[in-house]
C-alpha cells in the first residue's frame, strides 16, 4: 500500500513532466524546424538558357542561367545564379552540367584539352563530365559532374536547375 | 594517514540541497489553493521566455522583413503557430494572473511590515508587464500593432514637460518606422527582461525570507506543512490549468495577425485589452482635461499602491481596521474593470467603428491570402500593395472592383477571365463595360452562336499571356482567329503594327499591355482620342507591377469554363 506521500510525490512527477512538456516539444519543435521540415526537392523547373543556333556543335559554352529563389519568405524575380556547362553535342543532342564540383562547391573550369578541372583541389574531368583517373595526382571529387535534364522547345534549350550535395558519392538533390 | 572523508561541498550537492531546502520549506498551517498564484505566474513567464527565444530564431525586427517572418513562424515553422499563439495569450494570461496574485496579496494583508519591499518588487513587475506588453503588440507590424502603437505613443508624448522627449525616444525619431521597431525590440528582448530579473531576483528572495503570509487561524494554529508534495502539488494542478486554457485559446481561435501595416491611409486601433481601460478613460477629458486621464489618475492609482503598506499598518484582516485602503482598492478594481467593459460595449454598439472592422477584416483575408505566395524582395504582399495604391490613387472613382468603387468606366471585376471576354463580345455598352464612357456605340455586340462565341473568347484569351483554368485550347484558338476576322473585328481592331480606330489587341490585358495602358492609355495602339483615363507616368515598376497582380488576382472573381459544344 502506496502511502499519500509517495503517491503524490508520483503524480506530481507526472504533472511536472507533463507541464515540462507542453515547453519543449513546441519550442525544440520550432528550433529544429530546418531538419523536421524538408524542403521540396526536385521540383525546380525548366529555365531558358539560350537559342539552340547559339551554341556550335561539337562545342561547350559556359552560360548563367536564371533562378527564381525563395529565402524563407521572401520570393525573389528570377536572377542570374546558377553556373552551366552546355555541350553540344550534334544536332538536338545536348549535355548540361552544373559547374558546381561535387568535392566542396567550387567552380569548375574547362580545360584546353576539351575536359574540365576545378582549380580548388585539383579535380579533373573528361569532356563528358565523367571523373578522370589522373594517376599518381589526387582527384578529390566523389562522383562525375553532375548533368542537369535538357530539353529542346522550338530551337531553344531548357534546363532544369537542381543543385546537389557535395562530397558525397551519390548524387543527391538538395533543391 | 588518511584524513577523516569530508562532506562534498561541490556544486551539485549544494544545488541539490536548494532544491531539498525548497521542498522541506514550511508552510504555517496548510498548503492553500490561493497560494498557486506566484508559482503560477513564474510558469507563465518561463512560457513567456521559452516562445520568445523560439520566435527570436525566426523574426526579424525591420519594417521591412517583420511581418513576412511573422507570417513564416504562423504559417510555416514546424508549430510556429502554437510557439506564437502560446506567447500571445500568454500576455495576457500574465496579466490576469498578476491581478488575481495581486488580489490575493492584498486580501491577505502580505503588503504589510516586514513585506513592504515584496510588494513594492511586485508592483514593479506589474508595470513591466504593462510595458512588455506595449512594446511586444508593436512587433509583427501589422495594422493593430502599428496603428494601436501610434495611439499609444502620442498621448505619451501628451504629457508635460516629458512628453515629447519620451515620443522621440520611443518611436526612434519623428517618423514610424524601423527605427521604433528596432527600439521596441531591444526593450522587450533585452532591456526589459533584464529590469524584471532585476525586480524578480529580490521578489523571489525576500518571499523566501519571510516565507508566505498564512491567514491568522493557520499561524494560531502552530502547525507547518513542508511545501512538498502537497503544495507542489496544488502549483502543478494550476500549471497543468494554464496549459490546458492556453492550448484551448491557440487551437480554437489562434493567435490574430493583421494585415501588414500601411502608414498611409487610416485605421480603426483598439489596444490590447488589457489597455482599453486607459483608452476608454481618455474618452471623457477633452483639451486640457486630457492630462487627467493621462497622468494624474492613472499616477494617482499607481501612488496610492506604492504607498499602501504605509497606509494600512493595521494587524488581522477585519474590514473594519482596514477599510481605507480596501474601500479605494475596490473602487480602483470595478473602475477598471467597469471602463474595460465600457470600452467593449460602446465599440459594439458603434456603427461606424463596426463597418470600419468589416472592411479591414476583408483587407487582412485578402493579404493573407496572398502572402502564401511569398513577400517580394521589398517585403511586401504586390497584390495587397496593388489593391491599396488602387484605391489610393483613385482608380475606384472609375472603376468598380469588388464590389466597391464607380461605374465611370470597365468594371474590373473578372478581368481578363473567360467570362469577362464573353461580356465585353455581348454587350460593350453595358454600363459595366462601356455604357458610362465615350466609346459609347462605338463597337457592335457581337452575337454569334455559342460555339464561335466560345472560340473567339479562347483567340482573345490567348493574347493574354496568363494560364488558364481549364488550360487553354489550341483548336478552339485557330478557329477564333478566323472568326476574328470573319466577324471583321480586324476592321477596327488591328492585331500589331499602326492602329485602326480602336485598341490592338495583339498582346490585350497582358502584362506589357497593362504596362503601356498606365504610362499612357490614350496612345493610338490604346485608347486613342475618346479616351479619358488619365496616365500615371510617375508610377514605379514595383506600383505598377503591384497593380498589375492585383488585377490579375481580380481574375476569379468570375472566371467560368464556357460550353463546349458547337
Amino acid at each position: 500500500m502506496v502511502s499519500r506521500r509517495k503517491a503524490l510525490s508520483i503524480i506530481n512527477g507526472s504533472l511536472g513532466c507533463l507541464v515540462g512538456a507542453s515547453v519543449v516539444v513546441p519550442v525544440g519543435g520550432a528550433l529544429l524546424d530546418p531538419i523536421i521540415r524538408k524542403d521540396e526537392k526536385g521540383t525546380s523547373i525548366f529555365v531558358d538558357v539560350g537559342a539552340l543556333e547559339d551554341f556550335p556543335e561539337g562545342a561547350v559554352r559556359a552560360v548563367v542561367a536564371n533562378e527564381a529563389r525563395k529565402d524563407s519568405w521572401v520570393q525573389y524575380p528570377p536572377e542570374p545564379s546558377a553556373g552551366l556547362f552546355v555541350r553540344r553535342i550534334k544536332g538536338e543532342e545536348l549535355q548540361v552540367f552544373s559547374r558546381v564540383c561535387p568535392h566542396l562547391g567550387c567552380s569548375i573550369n574547362k580545360t584546353k584539352s576539351g575536359g574540365f578541372n576545378c582549380p580548388c583541389h585539383g579535380s579533373a574531368f573528361d569532356d563528358s563530365g565523367a571523373r578522370l583517373d589522373v594517376g599518381g595526382k589526387m582527384n578529390p571529387s566523389p562522383r562525375d559532374m553532375d548533368a542537369l535534364d535538357v530539353e529542346v522547345r522550338e530551337g531553344r534549350v531548357w534546363v532544369r536547375i537542381v543543385h546537389f550535395r557535395t562530397g558525397v558519392a551519390e548524387k543527391e538533390a538538395i533543391s | 594517514m588518511t584524513k577523516p572523508t569530508e562532506e562534498k561541498k561541490n556544486g551539485i550537492s549544494k544545488a541539490l540541497a536548494v532544491v531539498k531546502g525548497i521542498m522541506a520549506h514550511g508552510i504555517p498551517g496548510k498548503p492553500r489553493f490561493r497560494y498557486v498564484f506566484g508559482s503560477g505566474l513564474f510558469f507563465a513567464l518561463i512560457l513567456q521566455v521559452a516562445t520568445g527565444i523560439a520566435m527570436a530564431f525566426y523574426y526579424v525586427p525591420s519594417a521591412r522583413d517583420a511581418y513576412g517572418s511573422v507570417f513564416y513562424i504562423q504559417n510555416e515553422v514546424t508549430f510556429g503557430w502554437l510557439i506564437r499563439g502560446i506567447h500571445h495569450y500568454g500576455a495576457s494570461l500574465m496579466i490576469v494572473l498578476a491581478v488575481l496574485h495581486l488580489a490575493q496579496v492584498f486580501i491577505a494583508g502580505a503588503y504589510r511590515e516586514p513585506r513592504q519591499g515584496n510588494w513594492l518588487t511586485g508592483v514593479g513587475l506589474l508595470g513591466l508587464l504593462f510595458a512588455f506588453g506595449l512594446t511586444g503588440y508593436l512587433l509583427p507590424w501589422d495594422q493593430t500593432g502599428f496603428w494601436a502603437t501610434r495611439v499609444a505613443t502620442s498621448i505619451a508624448g501628451g504629457v508635460p514637460f516629458v512628453g515629447e522627449l519620451s515620443q522621440k525616444f520611443l518611436v526612434g525619431g519623428s517618423a514610424y518606422g524601423t527605427a521604433t521597431l528596432t527600439r521596441f525590440y531591444a526593450l522587450h528582448v533585452f532591456a526589459l527582461p533584464l529590469a524584471l530579473m532585476a525586480l524578480l531576483a529580490p521578489h523571489l528572495m525576500l518571499f523566501v525570507n519571510h516565507g508566505v503570509t498564512a491567514p491568522p487561524r493557520d499561524i494560531k494554529s502552530g502547525r507547518s506543512e513542508p511545501f512538498w508534495p502537497v503544495q507542489a502539488f496544488y502549483d502543478l494542478v494550476f500549471m497543468v490549468v494554464i496549459v490546458l486554457i492556453l492550448m484551448t485559446l491557440v487551437i480554437v481561435v489562434g493567435a490574430p495577425l493583421g494585415a501588414p501595416a500601411d502608414p498611409v491611409g487610416t485605421f480603426d486601433a483598439r489596444p490590447e485589452w488589457y489597455f482599453l481601460f486607459l483608452f476608454q478613460l481618455l474618452k471623457y477629458f477633452e483639451g486640457p482635461l486630457v492630462l487627467i486621464g493621462t497622468v494624474f489618475l492613472p499616477g494617482g492609482v499607481l501612488a496610492f499602491l506604492i504607498v499602501l503598506p504605509w497606509l494600512d499598518r493595521s494587524e488581522g484582516l477585519s474590514f473594519a481596521a482596514r477599510w481605507k485602503v480596501m474601500v479605494p482598492m475596490t473602487v480602483i478594481f470595478f473602475g477598471v474593470v467597469g471602463l474595460t467593459v465600457e470600452a467593449r460595449l460602446s465599440d459594439s454598439e458603434d456603427l461606424e467603428y463596426q463597418s470600419h472592422v468589416l472592411s479591414q477584416e476583408k483587407e487582412r483575408q485578402f493579404a493573407h491570402a496572398y502572402a502564401k505566395n511569398g513577400f517580394a524582395p521589398d517585403g511586401k504582399i504586390p497584390e495587397l500593395e496593388g489593391r491599396r495604391l488602387f484605391s489610393s490613387l483613385g482608380c475606384k472613382g472609375c472603376h468598380k472592383t469588388e464590389d466597391e468603387g464607380e461605374v465611370h468606366g470597365p468594371t474590373l471585376d473578372g478581368f481578363a477571365s473567360r467570362a469577362w471576354f464573353l461580356g465585353q463580345l455581348h454587350d460593350p455598352d453595358a454600363p459595366e463595360r462601356f455604357g458610362n464612357t465615350a466609346f459609347k456605340g462605338e463597337m457592335e455586340p457581337a452575337d454569334l452562336e455559342p460555339g464561335p462565341m466560345g472560340d473567339l473568347v479562347e483567340f482573345l484569351a490567348s493574347k493574354t499571356g496568363l494560364e488558364y483554368e481549364p488550360a487553354l485550347d489550341q483548336e478552339k484558338i485557330k478557329r477564333g482567329e478566323e472568326v476574328f476576322s470573319d466577324e471583321s473585328c480586324d476592321a477596327c481592331h488591328a492585331l500589331e503594327g499602326e492602329s485602326m480606330g480602336a485598341p490592338n489587341l495583339g498582346n490585350y490585358a497582358s502584362d506589357e499591355f497593362l504596362r503601356a495602358l498606365f504610362r499612357d492609355p490614350a496612345a493610338e495602339e490604346l485608347y486613342g482620342s475618346l479616351n479619358e483615363m488619365p496616365s500615371f507616368e510617375d508610377l514605379s515598376n514595383s506600383q505598377v507591377d503591384a497593380l498589375i497582380a492585383y488585377l490579375r488576382s481580380l481574375r476569379t472573381w468570375t472566371e467560368v469554363a464556357l460550353p463546349t459544344k458547337d
